[in-house]
Formats: C-alpha cells, sequence, structure tokens
C-alpha cells in the first residue's frame, strides 16, 4: 500500500509546483524582487517620477550626516525599548496573576482583547481625542481633580510617552494570551510540589514558573520589538504627525516620509535597508535561542 | 487546585477591575462621542454625567458622515478587499502548504527556506520597491494594488503546512485507493479537516487587510477608491477639519462591526494564538 502511495507520489512529484506555482506568482514579484529592488535603489538618487542617478553609498552616508535622522533614530530606539518592557511587564503580570481563573474569565478576556481587533485609524483618533487639551476625557478628569491639564501631544515632552502609552494600551492583551498559552504547558505537578515544599505563590511565580516560561517571554520580546520599529506607522501619521518638533518622528514613518512627501526613493530604500538589517538580525537571534531550547 | 489566599484574590480582582475600567471607559467614552453634536463635545470638561455620556443624544452625525464619504461605496469596496484577498491568500497559501506538507520534490527545502524568510519581511520596509513594482505594473491607484500583493503570504503557508503535516497519512490512503490524485486528497480529504484553522487564518488575514492603512493610503489616490481606514483619516483631516463629531461617527462605523464580528467568532482567533503564538 505505502510503496504504491510512494510510487505515485514520485511520479505525480512534478505537480508540486503546480501546487506551488500561484504562491511563488505573488511572492516573487511582490516580496522577493522588492527585496533586491530595495538594495538596489539604495544606491541610487532617485524620484518618485522614475529617474535615477548611481550615487553608490551616498544615500547611507548622508544618513549618518543627517541630524533628523540621528534624531529619529533615538526617537525610535526610546520608543522600542519602553513598549517592550512596559507591554511585557504588563501582559506578563497580568497573565501570571489571573492564570488559575484564565479558564473563568472568558468575558474578561474578550473586553481585553477590543483594542487589539479594532484597527490602528480608530485606537489613534480615539486617543488623540482622549488626551486633546481642550476636551479631552483626561483633560475633564484632570479637572475634577483640581490637577492642572497636560499638554499630553502638543508637549514635545509628553509626546512619546503618549504614543507609547496608546501602543500599550491597544496590544498589551494580544501578548497576555500569547502568556496564558506558554502557561498552560507547564505542568500543574510542579506547582503543587513547590507548594507541598512551602513555597507561596510568589516563589512559586519566580522559581516555577518563570524559568519555565522563558521561551515564551523571548518570542514575546522579539515579536514586540520589531511591532515597535515596523508597524507603527499608522499612530505616528494619524496621531501627530511626527512632532511636536520631531519628538514622535519614529524610523517607519520618517522612511515614509522621505519616499512619499519628499519623492526622495533612493534615501528612503537606504533608511530601510538600515530597517531591513535590524529585522534579519532579530529574527537570526530568535532563530538560534529557539535551536538551544529545541537541543 | 492550589487555594489562592483572601489577599491574593483580593489583588487579583482590584488589578483586573482597573484593567477593565482602563480599556472600557476610552472605548466608550470615544462611541458616545458619536452621538453629540460639536457644541457639547467641546463644553466636555470635570467628572460630570456630560463628559462621560450624551446629555443632547443625536443622530444627525451618522446622516452627514454617511454624506460626506458616499458610504455605499467606501463600505462594500472595503469589504471586497478585504473578502478578495482572504479567499485568494486562504486557497493560493493551502494550495502551496499541501507539497510542503506531503510531497518530496527537488528544492523543497530551498523553496520552504524563502517562505519562511518571507514571513519576517514586513511590508512596511519593502513599502519604497513594492511602490515602484505596482506602478510598473500599471496597478497604481487601481484596487488591484490592494489584493494582489497580498493574496499569499509566508506566514499562511507556514501555518497551514503545520496542520496539513500533522494530518495522519493514513487518511489520504482512501482517496488514492478509490483512484484519486493529489487534487482529490487536497480537497476532498485536507481542506475539509482543516476548516478550523482556515477560519482563523481567514480571519488574521480579514483583521489585517481591514486595519490596513499604509498601504491604500501610499497607493491610492482617487477618492472613488479609498477603503474605509483612508475614508475616515481623510475626511477629517481634507474636508471637515475640525469637526469631531462627524469623525467619531465614522469611528463608530469603522469599530462596531469589528467589535460584532470579534464576539461571533473569537473562538477561532484566540485558537490561532494558543496554536501558533504569531501574529498576523
Amino acid at each position: 500500500m505505502t510503496d504504491i502511495l510512494l510510487s505515485r507520489q514520485r511520479k505525480l512529484s512534478w505537480s508540486a509546483y503546480l501546487f506551488l506555482a500561484p504562491a511563488f506568482l505573488v511572492i516573487v514579484p511582490f516580496v522577493l524582487y522588492p527585496v533586491f529592488n530595495l538594495f538596489y535603489i539604495s544606491l541610487f538618487k532617485a524620484s518618485l517620477l522614475g529617474r535615477m542617478k548611481f550615487i553608490g553609498l551616498g544615500n547611507f552616508v548622508s544618513l549618518f550626516t543627517n541630524d533628523d535622522f540621528v534624531s529619529s533614530l533615538s526617537v525610535s530606539a526610546v520608543f522600542m525599548v519602553s513598549v517592550v518592557i512596559i507591554q511585557t511587564v504588563i501582559a506578563l503580570f497580568v497573565a501570571l496573576l489571573v492564570e488559575a481563573e484564565s479558564r473563568r474569565m472568558g468575558l474578561i478576556r474578550t473586553i481585553f482583547f477590543i483594542p487589539v481587533i479594532l484597527s490602528f485609524v480608530v485606537v489613534s483618533y480615539l486617543w488623540k481625542f482622549i488626551y486633546n487639551s481642550d476636551f479631552g476625557l483626561l483633560a475633564a478628569i484632570f479637572d475634577g481633580l483640581g490637577v492642572q491639564r497636560q499638554g499630553f501631544l502638543s508637549d514635545p515632552a509628553q509626546a512619546l510617552p503618549s504614543l507609547i502609552a496608546t501602543c500599550v494600551w491597544k496590544s498589551w492583551a494580544f501578548f497576555m494570551m500569547i502568556f496564558f498559552a506558554g502557561l498552560k504547558e507547564i505542568p500543574q505537578e510542579l506547582h503543587e510540589c513547590a507548594h507541598l515544599e512551602g513555597a507561596n505563590g510568589f516563589q512559586r511565580a519566580r522559581y516555577v514558573t518563570l524559568p519555565l516560561l522563558k521561551r515564551t517571554i523571548l518570542f514575546v520580546v522579539v515579536v514586540t520589538t520589531m511591532d515597535a520599529v515596523v508597524r507603527v506607522f499608522t499612530p505616528v501619521f494619524v496621531m501627530t504627525d511626527g512632532g511636536p518638533r520631531g519628538a514622535t518622528d519614529l524610523l517607519i514613518y520618517f522612511d515614509w516620509r522621505q519616499a512619499f512627501r519628499l519623492g526622495d526613493l533612493g534615501y528612503a530604500a537606504s533608511i530601510a535597508v538600515f530597517m531591513f538589517f535590524f529585522v534579519l538580525i532579530v529574527s537570526l537571534i530568535q532563530l538560534n535561542l529557539g535551536k538551544e531550547d529545541h537541543a | 487546585m492550589l487555594k489562592d489566599s483572601p489577599v491574593l484574590t483580593l489583588f487579583r480582582g482590584l488589578v483586573l477591575f482597573v484593567l477593565l475600567f482602563l480599556v472600557v471607559v476610552p472605548v466608550f467614552w470615544g462611541l458616545t462621542l458619536a452621538f453629540r453634536t460639536n457644541e457639547e463635545i467641546v463644553k466636555i470638561s470635570g467628572i460630570t454625567l456630560g463628559t462621560f455620556i450624551p446629555l443632547h443624544f443625536t443622530l444627525d452625525n451618522f446622516g452627514r458622515f454617511f454624506a460626506a464619504v458616499s458610504i455605499f461605496q467606501v463600505f462594500p469596496l472595503t469589504l471586497f478587499v478585504c473578502l478578495s484577498v482572504m479567499v485568494l491568500s486562504l486557497l493560493i497559501n493551502a494550495l502551496a502548504a499541501y507539497p510542503f506538507a506531503r510531497m518530496a520534490f527537488r528544492g523543497k527545502k530551498l523553496l520552504f527556506s524563502i517562505v519562511i524568510a518571507t514571513m519576517v519581511l514586513p511590508i512596511e520596509i519593502l513599502i519604497v520597491p513594492l511602490y515602484r513594482i505596482v506602478k510598473d505594473f500599471g496597478m497604481m491607484d487601481t484596487v488591484s494594488s490592494l489584493i494582489l500583493p497580498f493574496a499569499a503570504s509566508g506566514f499562511g503557508i507556514f501555518f497551514l503546512r503545520q496542520f496539513f503535516a500533522g494530518i495522519p497519512k493514513e487518511f489520504d490512503e482512501a482517496a488514492v485507493m478509490d483512484g484519486g490524485g493529489h487534487l482529490t486528497i487536497f480537497f476532498k480529504i485536507l481542506l475539509p479537516l482543516a476548516r478550523g484553522p482556515l477560519i482563523t487564518l481567514g480571519l488574521i488575514i480579514f483583521l489585517t487587510q481591514w486595519d490596513s492603512f499604509l498601504v491604500p493610503v501610499t497607493f491610492i489616490s482617487s477618492p472613488d477608491k479609498v477603503v474605509l481606514q483612508v475614508a475616515i483619516f481623510n475626511l477629517y483631516s481634507h474636508i471637515y477639519f475640525n469637526d469631531t463629531a462627524i469623525l467619531f461617527a465614522g469611528i463608530f462605523i469603522a469599530a462596531v462591526p469589528i467589535i460584532f464580528l470579534f464576539l461571533a467568532i473569537q473562538k477561532y482567533y484566540v485558537a490561532g494564538i494558543s496554536s501558533s503564538g504569531i501574529k498576523g
């Protein structure tokens, strides 16, 4: 029986390519070719209209002599580190706290998930008006409490923290769910053993759960890191336009503006190459750590 | 089961309450703005009833929103884009997942590595070269520029391959005994078994497309081809500047159907997260 199957499969192996053809007809022109084209364009002075002039590494040289780029890079770094730490800690803390109840908290979990499924345009506008310093929700509450109103998005010192809060508000519950999934894999007996040995809830979390959750934590940190660099175009575009005074000019938005507002495709491509290597390195780290765990 | 101390139970309840408050109040407040006049919105202040609920309930904003954005064009177009990407991508990804799970062929390893590599490449980074190729293909400012580039994904292929590979090969034999080939195995055996994962992946694709903003805002310039998210942005930033009430009528229209869709099929979404731990 298996022999018949095998010989049939060998005979039909050319048909594998037919099954794959539609996918590669999409992936080759719209993903693979753009990757190579990205590196190619980054070596040119290229306009939106298609004029190209070879300038070698010129774009990369001007990257690091451009104060706006360096500033955008540091804003992005602060944003990324803050989101990764704050979001992971909240998601992990809540997941550990309600773990035992996770099966019973159906409705609460659903409500926590609402920000995750709302589009980023909706969430961005929602918070733009919550932060509004004239009639926003926070201004109203601050009035009621007798606290001075804050500028939030219009204050260069507060704009980035405000943006960070919005992004964490939108996504933390997604990562809480991932932690739930990781926690489910930890055998209950381990907890009971630790309990018999006299470990309290905090000690069980510290010495039993956390070490076994290492792989999940790494996964969450890697995904959050990439998201915080790459998937943040919409909130900046909708809420702050990069301002005030460049305080929220995240790299992905800076990049888009170079290309589609200022029409400098080559320069934008060189920034994207920079981000490409960042994503590549982060993925390789994840791949290696994943391998270690399997061994 | 271990018993928790009363202190822990109390602390847990407190944290959950605060988090619920932080999620519900902003969403609820935003949705109420859709039912208020601009005159009322700009007077919001203090911790009063008028801050949290509409004092003069009105549906005018929706009428004005529908008139301003030709909703009977925008909404069907948005659904068309989301559903086209979903159906095309499910079919194409499933077709590609099949040989990776079931067949031996030259270059399998290389091709699968390519699929894995595309999983980690975010579209945002490739927007400049994608813009150029969309332009070269003559797809600029067309609805197909929102659909074709997303008609397959490394994540989708990987996700379905994992599922197909877990189905015992004995299931295939029944189809082979009846003289069926790979197409029969694929359509009659594997696809029906993959109903759950297909719904999960379909939902992830749909929500990703619904959320899509960078691509349509970059590729589409004709007002009659904008999708809902961009229509809301254009409305507020170009036409009805400072008209908060009409903006939030649009936000309401964009948010509420998605919340109900999620409530209806959330178990598939949650299953997707738990089984793969990977976001779409």
